[in-house]
């Protein structure tokens, strides 16, 4: 029993940057905007959380941190695809690159090292030790303040965009957007909103990556941007849809991590979730139907 | 007729470039409530763009917008909503995975925030403003589910909604059969009777003469006439879109109406493309094919004709080889095609497929590049394994200047041309060679006068050399004016091929709509008279 | 807006790469003062170590050398209108093949073992791209995550073959192959360049770039390659089975890009050694973008970013070498927007007085 509750904990730990990125490009994707700067995004988020915590001691900082850097790197990503109409698949590569540069030589700049930052504490509101099973595995994961933001986040944003009319008018970007200009709104507005919003979660997703690791180590996002990408699809662009894809996705790194000791070449169980992609991309073509508009810049004024 | 009443709108002075075009040149315009006013021209004359500047989808490079003897600001659609101008554009502002009610609250203001939508109270209001002006809609329907007259439906139903005093529509009964046409009407009558004003850019001269209050004629940008009710005719309205002089030649009725070439009945011909029980999937907003049945002869051009979405996409690709049939077979020089089984390249006809940017010429591509791209599929004509960019050109310029695209540079990318050259291209590059048959799908779907002339004198020329063509059309006038045989396509359905002097305007169009078609089918099927697809059998 | 003088108008093709490369000067600088060091010093150490050096020419275009590969790879798919982000995992797997057969042909002769290599990396390269070609053409998934998770699988297949099966003891390598397959460096004809690692694969890229070149714009094949990338219906319509054509695209690219191995296996080290890739891959994104496509024009986009990435090693003791990583990414960033606004601008100034405004937004 305490194992499956320890595996079910594993799998939760896993996921939640996962969840916390996939959902960000459900909010980018479903205002339009195809958003591959998640993985530096990530990448970013975990840096500042850990330049945060390490420099005021305060994981709340360092989380803070993160938010901002997540957001600040969106933005550059909203500027120069919506804003400035350029494609989005190029800006978030761009972006891709230009964050492992920034993080490496930030490393190397701030904390003297090619690989790896001092060890940071992580965040803890104290709930773990008052509330009931806090002791357990499962429960340090559920009573971590970190991951109980990360579920509010996710249900926000999908309440968010099927409830509300903001929602709907960001969704309408992402489908139609004359329709949505039509309609009286500003397509960059909501765009650059869904980018935001998709930046300030990923950003959140790269903390929980430091602070599961109590440091940054270089390039630790390892591809979880682009996976959650997938996890997006796999979800139907629904934020709910993919936080269930990513507890998928977490439960087989689970499984491939207990397998690890087994003898199997740690490089096979390294190629699972990346085969496990290609795969599940393979088995959803068809049945999740990208918002039309996606990766196609609105220009009010074109003429074609 | 009645004492002009206070404006609704004023422009004043609207002038709009783009690039070195003058779309729109000092154009002066006054709506007045309870008015329909046409505003009609020729293909680039700058109605849409004057149109959407009022709208706020455009800036004015000048001049001045007055609401209600007011100056404006219209910087975006928001602020012409705001000051009751909606607008209904050719190409629907919907967003189809939404349901109509989603829809229609998109962009309502007070929904526009983080406020939870009030579906249900909002779902009852919409009900009785539909019921009130006789608008039948499913408001829970996903709008990728409705047809065309029931989307149109639903941007009448959300701009009432808003409470909309001035309706702009912009050609709203191109993509409408007869019948839906004639309801829409009723729906512009009442809201003039309502006090509202409303702008009606259209093509057809009969839709001016019949509803317009007052008409403004643009040609190049400019106001070329502006006359009240009583003061327009035919003749004057063609003059003044084809400009001073053009008079009578150019005149609609006589591009359109020339008599089809009927040397002897073409039944008597040979075979040239023949379908037998032929079924095929549909695409996207398009419908299945289920059971065609046609024939196709030697210097023959059979007409399609139907609203958009009937099957007519899916149509084209089955004949053209392009997709795959699920079922019946296509007989096509000598060979029969059958499901599952791709058409040899050889076997396949030369198309004119019916969206010309979307799905014909090919975009950044020179114009000599669209034209030699075609001849790849075709091995015999593909003239060899290398292509000289000089040998290239100098066989695209006669065939440009043969087919009359203007300008006729080979190398001009193919955006630089504008959409009757477009459409010109497209033809010239079905029609390079003399064939035994086209399948031509909407050839000249918004394209002027002139060039719809000319195309039409090309398909007859091809007729008369022995060519064969199937041509799918949403417009009754062209069917009529080229189509040998006419048969309706409603709902995946073809009906029987009738010669064209059996058939008129209005059993088409009630055709069309799937409406009068079941008396003709009692003959022939068991089937009942419901207009849906289960009742007819083939 | 008035339309600028003919001579200008031909020169706006270039500017969004000057554009770009503008930027990340002024940025460099900038990045420069923050960090305390003198832009002059960096630009005196570039002088030093690169322009005045015949060594550093050497190394520049030993660089540019992966990179005109890689970028070759980037836009023969992008002619195709795919991207191809796999570059890395294909160079990674055209090299490793290249290595095998060189070292399992080690006895045959240079004339026939040379051929041999070269083609188990253009091999090895093409299968690694057919992988997303044939999922998109028969499945229909998008090529962008595929190729990304396809270069981890690289990587990591890479990593398992030399540590449980080729590697040599105690090392991330594999043997040496055979002395007939490997490719002379440069310094053979130009004593000058003693040390550099430029070898004959730059020959070998400049003739891959000409023959790409004719290849896209000289035969029917390559008009069909070019039509499916502007428009896959429409060429779909005409009969050209764009299926095939991405199949193809994607193997011609990884193809290119397994053409590394000459470079780094047979031309440099005459083994295969774990990452030394090293995001060449996404930089021959950056490459092709800057040529915009255009083959003969990724040689000298890869010459610019070899030069760039020489550079970063040359400074590393003033600057973080990781500089060059942000300034590729403002190059990257700076260039698509303006090409955005170039083609705005060109848009609005071609468009001739027929091609009415109308018809466009109808």
């Amino acid at each position: 029993m305490s194992g499956i509750l320890s595996l079910l904990a594993q799998t939760l730990r896993i996921s939640v940057p996962y969840g916390l990125a996939a959902t960000g490009g459900v909010c980018s994707e479903r205002g339009g905007v195809v958003n591959i700067a998640l993985e530096g995004i990530l990448l970013h988020g975990a840096f500042f959380a850990v330049v945060g915590t390490h420099y005021s001691g305060s994981p709340c900082v360092g989380i803070l941190a993160a938010a901002a850097g997540g957001v600040a790197t969106a933005s550059v990503h909203a500027f120069v695809t919506v804003t400035c109409k350029a494609d989005q698949i190029v800006s978030g590569l761009a972006i891709n690159i230009a964050a492992f540069g920034l993080t490496r030589g930030g490393l190397r700049l701030l904390f003297a090292s090619a690989s790896n930052s001092p060890r940071i504490p992580s965040p803890d509101a104290g709930l773990a030790a008052r509330l009931p099973g806090g002791e357990s595995a499962l429960g340090a994961v559920l009573y971590d303040p970190l991951f109980l933001l990360a579920v509010a986040l996710v249900a926000a944003a999908s309440w968010l965009l099927f409830r509300t009319g903001l929602g709907l008018a960001l969704r309408a970007a992402g489908e139609h957007p004359e329709a949505a200009h039509s309609a009286g709104f500003s397509v960059a507005r909501l765009r650059w909103l869904g980018v935001l919003a998709s930046g300030l979660l990923g950003g959140l997703g790269g903390a929980w990556l430091a602070f599961e690791q109590h440091s940054f180590t270089d390039q630790m996002s390892g591809g979880r941007g682009y996976i959650a990408l997938a996890a997006m699809i796999v979800g139907k662009w629904h934020p709910l849809g993919a936080a269930a894809a990513c507890l998928l996705f977490g439960a087989a790194e689970t499984v491939q991590m207990r397998l690890q000791g087994s003898g199997a070449p740690t490089q096979l169980m390294q190629m699972i979730p990346f085969l496990l992609t290609i795969l599940v991309l393979v088995l959803w073509v068809g049945r999740a139907v990208a918002p039309a508009a996606s990766g196609r810049p609105y220009d009010p004024e074109g003429e074609s | 007729m009645e004492s002009p009443r206070a404006p609704l709108v004023r422009l004043e002075g609207i002038t709009r470039r783009f690039g070195r075009t003058r779309a729109n040149e000092r154009i002066d315009l006054t709506l007045r409530p309870g008015e329909i006013h046409a505003l009609v021209g020729e293909n680039g004359a700058g109605k849409s763009t004057l149109m959407r500047v009022l709208y706020g989808l455009l800036r004015p490079d000048a001049g001045r917008v007055l609401v209600d003897g007011r100056e404006e600001a219209i910087a975006s659609p928001a602020d012409a909503l705001r000051l009751g101008i909606g607008m209904i554009h050719q190409h629907f502002m919907l967003v189809p995975p939404m349901t109509v009610l989603e829809n229609v609250a998109l962009g309502y203001p007070g929904l526009r925030g983080l406020r939870p939508l009030p579906r249900a109270p909002l779902a009852a209001r919409l009900r009785e403003l539909c019921a009130t002006y006789g608008l039948e809609l499913d408001v829970q329907a996903r709008v990728a589910d409705l047809g065309v007259g029931e989307r149109q439906r639903v941007e009448i139903a959300r701009l009432l909604f808003q409470g909309a005093r001035l309706l702009i529509c912009d050609e709203p009964t191109a993509v409408l059969a007869p019948p839906e046409v004639a309801a829409f009407f009723r729906t512009l009558r009442r809201f003039r009777a309502e006090g509202r004003g409303v702008v009606l850019i259209t093509h057809k001269l009969a839709e001016v003469l019949e509803t317009a209050d007052r008409v403004t004629v643009l040609r190049r940008g400019r106001v070329a006439g502006e006359a009240a009710r009583d003061d327009f005719d035919e003749r004057r309205l063609v003059a003044w879109i084809m400009g001073a002089g053009a008079g009578s030649g150019a005149a609609p009725a006589e591009a359109r109406g020339l008599p089809a070439a009927a040397q002897g009945p073409s039944t008597a011909r040979e075979e040239v493309l023949g379908a037998r029980g032929l079924r095929a999937r549909g695409s996207g907003a398009g419908a299945r094919l289920e059971g065609i049945d046609f024939s196709l002869r030697r210097g023959e051009i059979l007409g399609i004709a139907g609203v958009q979405g009937n099957g007519q996409r899916e149509l084209a690709e089955v004949v053209s080889g392009a997709a795959a049939l699920e079922g019946g077979e296509i007989r096509i020089g000598g060979e029969r095609v059958g499901p599952r089984r791709r058409m040899a390249a050889r076997l396949r006809p030369a198309l004119v497929p019916e969206d010309r940017v979307g799905e014909g010429l090919i975009p950044g591509f020179t114009l000599w590049e669209n034209l030699l791209v075609a001849r790849l599929s075709r091995p015999a004509d593909r003239g060899g394994r290398w292509i000289g960019h000089r040998r290239a050109r100098a066989w695209a310029r006669p065939l440009l200047e043969r087919f009359r695209v203007l300008p006729a540079d080979p190398d001009l990318p193919v955006e630089a041309l504008s959409g009757g050259n477009q459409q010109k291209l497209l033809c010239a590059r079905a029609l390079d060679r003399p064939g035994p048959l086209l399948v031509a799908a909407q050839p000249t779907r918004g394209i002027d006068l002139a060039s719809t002339a000319f195309l039409h004198g090309l398909l007859r020329e091809y007729r008369a050399a022995g060519g064969s063509v199937l041509l799918i059309s949403a417009d009754l006038d062209e069917i009529l004016a080229l189509a040998d045989r006419v048969a309706v396509l409603y709902r995946g359905r073809l009906g029987p091929a009738r010669p064209r002097a059996e058939c008129d305007l209005e059993t088409l169009g009630r055709e069309m709509v799937g409406v009068g078609s079941a008396e003709r089918e009692a003959g022939r099927a068991a089937g009942g008279d419901a207009p849906s697809p289960a009742g007819e059998e083939s | 807006m008035r339309r600028p003088p003919a001579g200008l108008l031909r020169l706006l093709p270039a500017l969004p790469a000057l554009a770009a490369v503008a930027v990340a000067l002024l940025a460099g600088a900038l990045a420069a003062l923050a960090l305390g060091v003198a832009p002059a010093a960096i630009a005196e150490r570039v002088v030093q170590g690169i322009v005045l050096s015949p060594y550093g020419w050497g190394q520049v275009l030993y660089k540019a050398t992966f990179l005109a590969f890689t970028g070759l790879s980037v836009a023969i798919a992008f002619s195709a209108g795919l991207f191809n982000i796999g570059a890395e995992g294909q160079a990674v797997i055209g090299s490793l093949v290249c290595a095998l057969v060189g070292i399992a042909g080690a006895g045959l002769s240079g004339a026939l073992l040379l051929p041999l290599a070269l083609a188990a990396a253009f091999a090895g390269g093409a299968l690694w791209g057919w992988i997303p070609g044939w999922l998109k053409a028969r499945w229909g998934t998008h090529e962008v995550i595929q190729t990304i998770m396809l270069n981890f699988i690289a990587l990591a297949l890479a990593n398992l073959l030399i540590a449980r099966r080729f590697g040599m003891p105690e090392t991330v390598r594999t043997a040496e192959v055979g002395a007939g397959a490997w490719l002379p460096r440069l310094e053979g004809l130009w004593p000058a360049l003693r040390g550099s690692a430029v070898n004959a694969s730059l020959l070998l890229a400049v003739a891959a770039a000409l023959l790409a070149h004719l290849f896209l714009f000289h035969t029917p094949a390559g008009l069909a390659l070019r039509a499916v990338g502007r428009g896959r219906r429409q060429a779909e319509l005409l009969g050209l089975r764009p299926g095939r054509r991405i199949v193809l695209a994607f193997v011609l690219a990884g193809g290119a890009a397994g053409l590394v191995g000459a470079n780094f296996v047979l031309g440099y080290k005459h083994y295969y050694e774990d990452g030394f890739s090293g995001g060449i891959g996404f930089l021959g994104i950056a490459v092709a973008l800057l040529a915009r496509n255009a083959p003969l024009a990724v040689l000298p986009a890869a010459l610019f970013f070899g030069f760039l990435s020489q550079a970063g090693f040359v400074v590393n003791t003033l600057v973080p070498r990781e500089l060059v990583d942000i300034l590729t990414g403002l190059i990257l960033l700076a260039f698509i927007v303006a090409e955005q606004a170039r083609r705005r601008a060109s848009r609005s100034w071609a468009a001739p007085a027929g091609a009415a405004a109308e018809e466009g937004a109808a």
